[in-house]
């Protein structure tokens, strides 16, 4: 009986051990595997100069400069500070300096970086650059736009160090992170769908990365697939990605193609006008991006299937209560401050001063967005279709919390608008909201 | 449930009754509802009229500045140091972050030539000793600090100079002590060389304050237009004025 | 034998008296407490009140400050302070920076207690400290904003990834208690806090330096009871540079 147990209890811990050590093997495996296959001559029926060209496409298209390049920097040289729940990190130089850019790499190990997430080293990436999108990269893509960074200016300007509270500071345990939010894959074109939705799914869900934002990050900083753009919070810079879904109520449902096309490319529409750090993406991105393309996004997202908005973290329902006295001080607010622009029935006069009435980021279900344009006003970014942009100015200092608590409440719930009222705690915390980086 | 009823009752209620309120017949615009707006720079500088006032007169506020006919090369290479970050004041970085060089220029051209009444000068609480040494430092300088006097560079009017020297009438106390600290501690930088920073190092805090006193307390000018470029030599190299 | 034991008990009481008073007339007054002075320490020692002697002692403002540290202040945070607190604070930034980290010699806020902002400000807005824009600044704010902007600097993160680096400098370790100097570390929160006390890690060291020099010249006098000044008028200036390089982080 004892030797059974006793057997048993071997054969058990034997399994553990052997369960473990693989584990551990895989973890080091995972970390230390060097990119080691051959290089494929890219695109031999292209000149380089092409190559370059779509190459320079393809990073504005992905957006590289925004985060690899700080507030007084050189383009790519890296430095830019990206404050997380974990710490702060900084973007690496990405330009060709040999000694602290990407002089020495190969394409394949730059393909092998995007694809995989992995750094030349072997070690992870911190998925602050969203590699779990830019898998989705093909390889003659990856190429082009390492073909494009290895023709920029080399900037000789050192990494700085992740600042990164313990213990995320150990690369390692991403292994865990990746289980859950990484799935490695070039785009896979769904052939019950034209080229064209093709195109759009490849770059939005690719390049665009669009999902990193307007899907709801959770605690472990990832993205859960079932809620994808359905909507989320950015945290630490505290605004409201809307959801992208073909949700009536929440997401671009009522949006047509053209609208939604003009409101990418130029960053204001007859719908609304771009604001926060969508302005950075048109501004730096979207609006280099050809008509074609911005259409093939345009179709694939009216295609997204229609999910409910993820309501932001904390947010009670019915939280606030309407009452006659609060809207009748917003309609009071609104004649004095807001009807010269947004007119008195709310249509505004787009794409300048965008209308108010059935606007998606007015009543959707987190009332961040609106209250944040009241305090800081905003100007749309300037494009080459909108060169010379409209501007709101800010009220948070001549705005008492519940003038705008009042006026916010007021517009959301005006001219048939189904939103929700919002309550002075909600503006007052925001006033302390980071403006930039 | 039974408190659920009645307050979604009331609600509808309430928006039925209050519907007429949004959707009446108020434009307030000049035009029409749906239609683009005004095709004028007045129309898109509205981002700025809460702290700068409709057509830049500047507001109650001290620490947000007078903009009308100060010079349009002042005006261009401020929303430049906001944008790139030689000017931290979040509020400004941000609103200027994604606008370019070519609307800067129309902008501040917009803001120089408007000719508006300045507001009544400020009253000063300082005794007039503190305030006539002010008025020394402005039109005479500091020769023991090697301070220049304001004059010099800004104008015997104090009106400044076309395209990059502002005018000093118009401003509150505070917001003029405020720049001449910023310069002097760093945080505030013009295209280099930095003359201001040179002249707000060599002042003491109590001059400071004598300075701005008394420049807040000077009534409108008579003619408030800057003068034309090259009207005078400026005892100091300054990056912001080509010589 | 008696005889001979009285002479040499006479002769080591005499000894042991001229011992003593070369030990304590000359060679404690010579070498540790050589900063007084013979005179001044032969009568500190005997208990006479320093200021009897006036020996270093400096007319001292009888008011330091009108802020008074009570249970209310030191309440915590209201929940709307934080917010109006950002609003008013978008005005201190030219100076102490967007994040309430300054780019220059002026004081970082973040992190920073609030009552030690909030009497400041009032010494700023009464006169008891004097600072040609920190006065004006601080006369148009009210009672209430200051506890805003107190409570809404306390609220942001401190310096990040600020390290002290290498050993503390003697006098912020132990002090020196010869000269009734306390480690600094026993009021500014490293070993202790004492109310009002400011917490000094990541301040700019020109700034430290300047203002331990200002508490020692009597130039600032807006410490409760003069304490800061006692202790920076007791430090060498060499000292003073250490503290201040060992509180900025540097060497």
């Amino acid at each position: 009986m004892m030797r059974n147990v006793s057997y048993r209890l071997m054969r058990k811990s034997a399994l553990a051990t052997a369960v473990l050590v693989a584990l551990c093997i895989g973890a080091s495996h995972a970390q230390q595997q060097p990119a080691s296959a051959p290089s494929a001559f890219p695109g031999a029926q292209e000149s380089l100069e092409q190559t370059v060209k779509r190459g320079e496409y393809l990073a504005q298209a992905g957006d590289c400069v925004a985060c690899h390049t700080k507030h007084d920097g050189q383009p790519f040289a890296g430095g830019f500070p990206m404050p997380t729940p974990f710490g702060t990190l900084y973007s690496p130089n990405i330009t060709p300096d040999a000694e602290y850019g990407i002089g020495k790499w190969s394409a394949d190990d730059f393909y092998h970086m995007l694809h995989t997430g992995h750094r030349r080293d072997g070690s992870f990436i911190y998925p602050v650059m969203p590699f779990p999108a830019y898998t989705k990269v093909t390889r003659a893509d990856s190429d082009a736009i390492f073909m494009y960074l290895r023709s920029v200016k080399p900037i000789p300007e050192p990494n700085r160090e992740n600042g990164l509270r313990f213990p995320y500071d150990n690369r390692s345990l991403l292994l865990g992170w990746r289980e859950l939010f990484f799935h490695e894959g070039e785009y896979r074109p769904d052939s019950k769908h034209n080229d064209e939705w093709n195109r759009g799914g490849y770059l939005v869900e690719g390049l665009g990365h669009c999902g990193t934002c307007h899907t709801a990050i959770n605690k472990l900083g990832g993205n859960e697939d079932r809620k994808a753009y359905a909507g989320g919070l950015i945290p630490m810079q505290n605004w409201y990605a809307p959801s992208l879904t073909s949700n009536k109520e929440a997401g671009l449902g009522e949006w047509s193609l053209e609208e939604i096309v003009e409101f990418l490319r130029a960053g204001a529409s007859q719908r609304g006008a771009v604001y926060g750090p969508m302005s950075e993406v048109v501004h730096n991105s979207l609006q280099y991006l050809s008509d074609a393309d911005l259409r093939a996004m345009a179709v694939y997202l009216k295609d997204l299937p229609s999910r409910h908005e993820t309501p932001p973290p904390g947010m009670l329902p019915g939280a606030a209560q309407l009452s006659a006295a609060v809207l009748a001080h917003g309609h009071a607010i609104y004649k004095a401050q807001c009807q010269s622009c947004h007119l008195g029935n709310g249509v505004g006069q787009p794409p300048g001063y965008p209308p108010l009435a059935n606007n998606q980021s007015i009543e959707m279900q987190s009332a961040v967005n609106p209250i944040r344009m009241v305090l800081n006003g905003g100007y749309a970014p300037q494009t080459e279709t909108n060169p010379r942009p409209y501007g709101m100015p800010p009220f948070a200092q001549i705005l008492s919390d519940a003038d705008i608590a009042a006026v916010v409440t007021y517009i959301r719930v005006s001219w048939g608008n189904h939103g929700q009222p919002v309550t002075t705690a909600e503006v007052n915390t925001l006033r302390s909201a980071p403006l930039l980086d | 449930m039974s408190t659920a009823c009645p307050t979604r009752f009331g609600m509808s209620l309430l928006l039925l009754l209050l519907a007429p309120l949004g959707q009446a017949a108020e434009p307030g615009g000049l035009a029409k509802p749906g239609s683009p707006p005004p095709d004028t720079m007045f129309a898109r500088v509205q981002g700025c009229s809460t702290c700068h006032g409709s057509m830049g007169q500047g507001t109650q506020d001290d620490y947000f500045p007078r903009i009308a006919s100060k010079p349009p090369g002042y005006i261009f290479n401020q929303l430049q140091n906001f944008r790139e970050g030689r000017r931290s004041y979040p509020p400004m970085n941000y609103l200027l972050a994604y606008l370019n060089d070519d609307y800067f220029h129309e902008i501040a051209q917009f803001f120089a030539d408007q000719r508006l009444p300045f507001a009544q000068p400020e009253r000063s609480r300082l005794p007039p000793a503190v305030l006539a040494t002010g008025e020394r430092l402005v039109r005479e300088g500091d020769a023991g600090r090697q301070v220049p006097a304001c004059v010099g560079c800004h104008g015997p009017q104090l009106t400044g100079i076309n395209p990059g020297i502002p005018g000093l009438i118009g401003l509150h106390s505070r917001y003029i002590s405020a720049q001449l600290t910023e310069w002097r501690a760093g945080t505030r930088h013009a295209n280099s060389p930095d003359c201001m920073h040179e002249v707000a190092k060599r002042l003491t805090e109590e001059q400071i304050t004598a300075v701005a006193g008394w420049l807040a307390t000077q009534p409108a000018p008579a003619v408030p237009t800057p003068a034309a470029p090259g009207s005078w030599a400026t005892p100091l190299p300054c990056g912001s004025q080509p010589r | 034998m008696n005889d001979n034991l009285g002479k040499w008990a006479v002769l080591a009481v005499v000894a042991m008296m001229l011992v003593g008073g070369v030990i304590g007339f000359v060679w404690l007054p010579r070498v540790v407490y050589s900063d007084q002075g013979f005179f001044a320490a032969w009568c500190s020692a005997l208990g006479v009140p320093r200021s009897w002697a006036a020996f270093g002692a400096r007319p001292v403002a009888k008011i330091s400050s009108d802020v008074v540290i009570t249970h209310e202040l030191l309440e915590p945070a209201r929940p709307a302070d934080v917010g109006h607190g950002a609003t008013l604070a978008l005005r201190c930034t030219m100076c102490h920076g967007p994040t309430g980290i300054s780019y220059a010699n002026s004081p970082n806020l973040a992190g920073q207690y609030a009552v030690v902002i909030y009497k400041q400000l009032r010494d700023y807005k009464s006169g008891m400290r004097a600072n040609a824009i920190m006065s004006e600044m601080a006369r148009s704010l009210s009672d209430t904003d200051m506890r805003e902007v107190a409570d809404y600097y306390a609220s942001l993160p401190r310096p990040a990834g600020f390290q002290l680096t290498g050993a503390a400098p003697a006098v912020v370790k132990w002090g020196a208690p010869m000269r009734n100097i306390a480690p600094c570390g026993s009021c500014h929160g490293d070993i202790d806090h004492t109310l009002a006390s400011p917490w000094l890690k990541g301040e700019p060291r020109a700034y430290l330096r300047a203002e331990l020099t200002a508490f020692a010249s009597d130039q600032r006098h807006n410490d409760i009871n003069a304490q800061m000044r006692a202790i920076a008028d007791r430090m060498t200036p060499e000292e003073i540079d250490q503290a201040a390089a060992y509180y900025a982080g540097e060497h």
